[in-house]
């Protein structure tokens, strides 16, 4: 498990290249969420992004994880092997296979998994697409966890297969949002509303004159326009 | 098995509503079952701009012409050719160009499957 990184990024994918479900879980969860996901969805192995996030390297130590080197993703842990699961029927069209089980929080009742196949992630993907019309010259502020629907199928996704580059963070900063726009060429980023007034909060206490209020109307925002 | 996409629905009989996010069937048809905020872009892409009931077959209205054939991961590739050099991911102090994202995936992608990691099995990370 991991908060948004290049390595879960790669894991992502390199689980979509062998007809695998790849689960998504942020280990901002509690640890009961975490077992919830594990055991409901009968996973056969966890790879915890221990380099990247010390919250993964606590669940990682919780779960008796052992470290393991893969290339450039670096030094991730990878739990014992679920011998006892049973894997789903991989379907003759990739396109109804299943590519992600992305799962609700858990925190009104038990976390409920989500199927959704690999058209239904590409949809998105092109649907995004189509709406914001970004060019390979853009880069996206991608802040929202991979965890979530948008992260995966919109952020991620809907990038690479639109040529884009996605600048990942694993955490939301004001400060470091303004810093990435004005120092690496971010130009359009997702957020929800909260993000929006965490960011005018910062420009009222940084003293900023740029980053005008209607930033917060879209939730998608062309960055350029406002910084 | 009911999926949800945004405020969409996917019943398993391969129908979706639409509400302020588009719900579609792994058939590539989309149903209308109540009127919701929808992009201009979409209503004019349909051509059925006062219609707020009813469906349609997207791929005949191209909604569906530029989604790759093949999955996320083995698409990768074909972007990378065009677009070797551009970048693909950025983060953690590194940057991945899409063709350097190829051969990372390709390379983690075996090495799962060496820790025992099967088609159809699932993966948590």
């Amino acid at each position: 498990m991991s908060e948004n990184s290049l390595p879960l990024a790669a894991l992502v994918l390199a689980i979509s290249a062998l007809d695998a479900w790849s689960v998504v879980v942020n280990p901002r969860l509690s640890e009961r969420e975490i077992d919830q996901i594990r055991d409901h969805c009968g996973a056969r192995l966890l790879y915890y992004t221990v380099e990247v996030s010390d919250l993964a390297a606590a669940h990682a130590r919780r779960h008796e994880a052992r470290e393991v080197e893969i290339g450039p993703l670096g030094t991730l842990a990878l739990s014992p092997l679920n011998e006892a699961t049973l894997a789903e029927v991989v379907e003759e069209d990739g396109a109804r296979q299943v590519a992600a089980l992305l799962y609700t929080s858990g925190t009104t009742g038990n976390p409920k998994g989500v199927m959704l196949s690999h058209r239904n992630i590409l949809f998105n993907a092109s649907i995004s697409r189509t709406l914001r019309k970004p060019t390979p010259e853009d880069i996206i502020y991608g802040v929202l966890p991979m965890s979530h629907i948008v992260g995966f199928s919109i952020i991620l996704a809907g990038t690479l297969i639109g040529g884009s580059a996605v600048h990942i963070v694993p955490k939301y900063e004001p400060a470091a949002l303004v810093n990435a726009v004005r120092d690496r060429g971010i130009s359009l980023m997702f957020g929800v509303p909260t993000t929006y007034q965490r960011l005018l909060e910062y420009k009222a206490t940084a003293g900023l004159n740029a980053c005008p209020a209607d930033a917060c109307a879209a939730f998608t925002s062309p960055v350029r326009r406002w910084i | 098995m009911l999926s949800k996409l945004g405020r969409g629905v996917v019943d398993d009989a391969g129908e979706g509503t639409v509400g302020p996010y588009l719900a579609v069937a792994n058939q590539g048809r989309l149903v209308w079952r109540a009127p919701g905020p929808r992009s201009e872009d979409l209503i004019q892409a349909v051509r059925e701009p006062g219609r707020i009931s009813g469906s349609l077959d997207l791929r005949s209205h191209g909604f569906l012409r530029s989604l790759p054939a093949a999955p996320p991961g083995s698409g990768l590739p074909t972007v990378g050719q065009e677009r070797a050099k551009q970048p693909a991911l950025i983060g953690d102090g590194k940057v991945w160009t899409y063709g350097t994202l190829a051969g990372i995936v390709d390379d983690a992608a075996a090495e799962l499957r060496k820790h025992g990691v099967r088609p159809g099995d699932r993966v948590m990370s």
